[in-house]
């Protein structure tokens, strides 16, 4: 399985490497590659698409002046272009003080146990076929976790909440939900480590 | 805080969940650890990868015509010019923005203009002189717009590897004073052997005493570190009886093995040890079951 469906033209690598060198082709195939995880990535975390495209817009706009910067020694592409998507989305919500709806929102679990970040699309509209089953592996391996895990893993992420504040608001002693982010997190690398590999 | 201690936070500094004072003392952590790099490494790919199990939402088409038109307007920090098939390599295409580009960029070359036709040879037709050498000076101009962005890539690369020899520097400065120190206690004339052992089987550990400058020098074996919030704690029990007095606390590693400088509380005369396992931070007093427990008695 492959996560990129362009792997055999170009390794991320290699399309930062071109961005860095001021070649604006590569930006529209690292965009052509991961905006829609980008999207949906902020769409997940300020609800409102208009919000959303100015998320990844800076996000893009920050990855083609900084990407000399990427350091492959500490992630993935991918993982580099989620953390800029997720800080930027968090920073809005702050700005616009929607923090605490959109928090409230993420605590509210979907009849099945599934956040709403989470929950799969009503009707699949993805394009290549890989990455919708990669998509799909990575939605299973979230579901499969205990629900009070996955919930302070999306917490975490998803809402921008620190380990102290989740124990707030969740009313668990911290010791507790320091404990189930570190299980659910292994577990996680356990089931996704296929999908790291190949994304490595 | 001990290797297995921080190892535990990696979860948490992946998902961006540790507060403020805890993550940036895990920032300094990062620079001498490269177990806790790689486990942070590979925690960051799962949370990337959570990103690409979110739903599934279309962007809006304009989106990518966007990106690439702000991308037309400001340049890379430190790209070089005429990038690997770019945009072309004749032309340094965006104007820079200031407000959102600090460092300062070259401009484009100033291309020069063609040579008069005046001063063509006489008589001669051909038109490819002063091509040829407008070619020349923008080949030129370009050569050197090239060198200058690369020495100026070079200094700053050359600027962050000093940083991060510094970092090493000062994090390797700091391993050998606490070895100098070790070895100095472990040198002393006045220090006495103790061996910790129960009955014939792990853990295991040494001490190294020397009740003159009243410190212990304590080396466990096959010891699992404590579990989360949990910590060892060294009791020292008076030669009268009475109640045990702490000698301090420590953590293994992952392999079972730990190497602590532990101070020995002076004008007390004690008669053995023993370590128990406390909440972090230890104990006034044990609250488990002391394991270890050994006279003192040198070998």
């Amino acid at each position: 399985m492959a996560l990129q469906p362009q792997d055999a033209l170009a390794p991320d690598l290699s399309i930062i490497a071109r961005i860095a060198a001021g070649d604006e082709r590569a930006l529209g195939e690292l965009y052509d590659r991961y905006g829609r995880m980008a999207f949906s990535l902020a769409v997940s975390i300020v609800s409102d698409p208009a919000d959303a495209e100015e998320v990844v817009a800076d996000a893009f706009a920050q990855v083609w002046r900084s990407a000399s910067m990427f350091d492959s020694d500490r992630g993935s592409v991918v993982a580099w272009m989620a953390t800029i998507v997720r800080t930027r989305a968090l920073d809005l919500l702050r700005a616009q003080r929607r923090r605490a709806r959109v928090i409230e929102r993420a605590t509210v679990m979907t009849d099945d146990g599934e956040s709403p970040a989470l929950a799969p699309a009503p009707e699949s509209t993805e394009r290549g076929a890989e990455q919708s089953e990669a998509a799909a592996l990575i939605r299973q391996s979230l579901a499969s976790l205990p629900a009070p895990q996955r919930r302070v893993i999306e917490l975490a992420y998803f809402g921008g909440l620190s380990q102290s504040e989740i124990a707030e608001q969740l009313s668990e002693p911290l010791g507790t939900v320091k404990t189930r982010m570190r299980a659910g997190m292994e577990k996680l690398r356990n089931v996704l480590r296929p999908l790291m590999e190949v994304n490595a | 805080m001990s290797a297995h201690e921080w190892l535990e936070q990696a979860p948490a500094y992946a998902l961006g969940a540790l507060n403020e004072s805890d993550r940036a003392s895990f920032d300094e952590h990062l620079n001498e650890c490269e177990e806790c790099r790689r486990e942070v490494r590979a925690l960051r790919d799962v949370a990337g990868l959570m990103a690409l199990g979110t739903r599934p939402v279309e962007p809006p088409p304009r989106l990518r015509e966007r990106i690439l038109g702000d991308a037309r307007r400001v340049r890379p920090l430190n790209a070089r010019t005429g990038g690997a098939g770019g945009t072309g390599s004749n032309t340094i295409p965006f104007p820079v923005q200031p407000a959102m580009q600090p460092a300062p960029i070259p401009r484009a070359p100033t291309p020069i203009t063609p040579m008069p036709t005046q001063s063509r040879a006489p008589g001669r037709a051909a038109p490819f002189g002063p091509w040829f050498a407008a070619a020349a000076s923008l080949i030129a101009a370009a050569w050197l717009g090239v060198q200058y962005t690369r020495e100026r890539d070079a200094r700053q690369m050359m600027g962050r590897l000093q940083d991060r020899l510094q970092q090493q520097l000062v994090a390797r400065d700091s391993t050998i004073a606490s070895r100098d120190s070790m070895i100095s206690a472990l040198m002393s004339p006045n220090v006495e052997t103790i061996t910790l052992v129960a009955t014939g089987r792990p853990p295991s550990g040494r001490m190294y005493l020397d009740r003159r400058s009243g410190r212990v020098t304590l080396a466990m074996f096959s010891l699992p570190p404590a579990p989360a919030g949990r910590t060892y704690q060294l009791w020292g029990l008076r030669a009268g009886g009475g109640n045990p007095v702490s000698m301090g606390t420590f953590n293994t590693r992952v392999d079972g093995t730990a190497v602590a400088v532990l101070p020995v509380p002076l004008g007390i005369a004690f008669a053995a040890s023993a370590i128990t396992e406390e909440p972090e931070g230890g104990s006034e007093q044990p609250t488990t079951t002391p394991f270890l427990v050994t006279t003192w008695k040198a070998d």
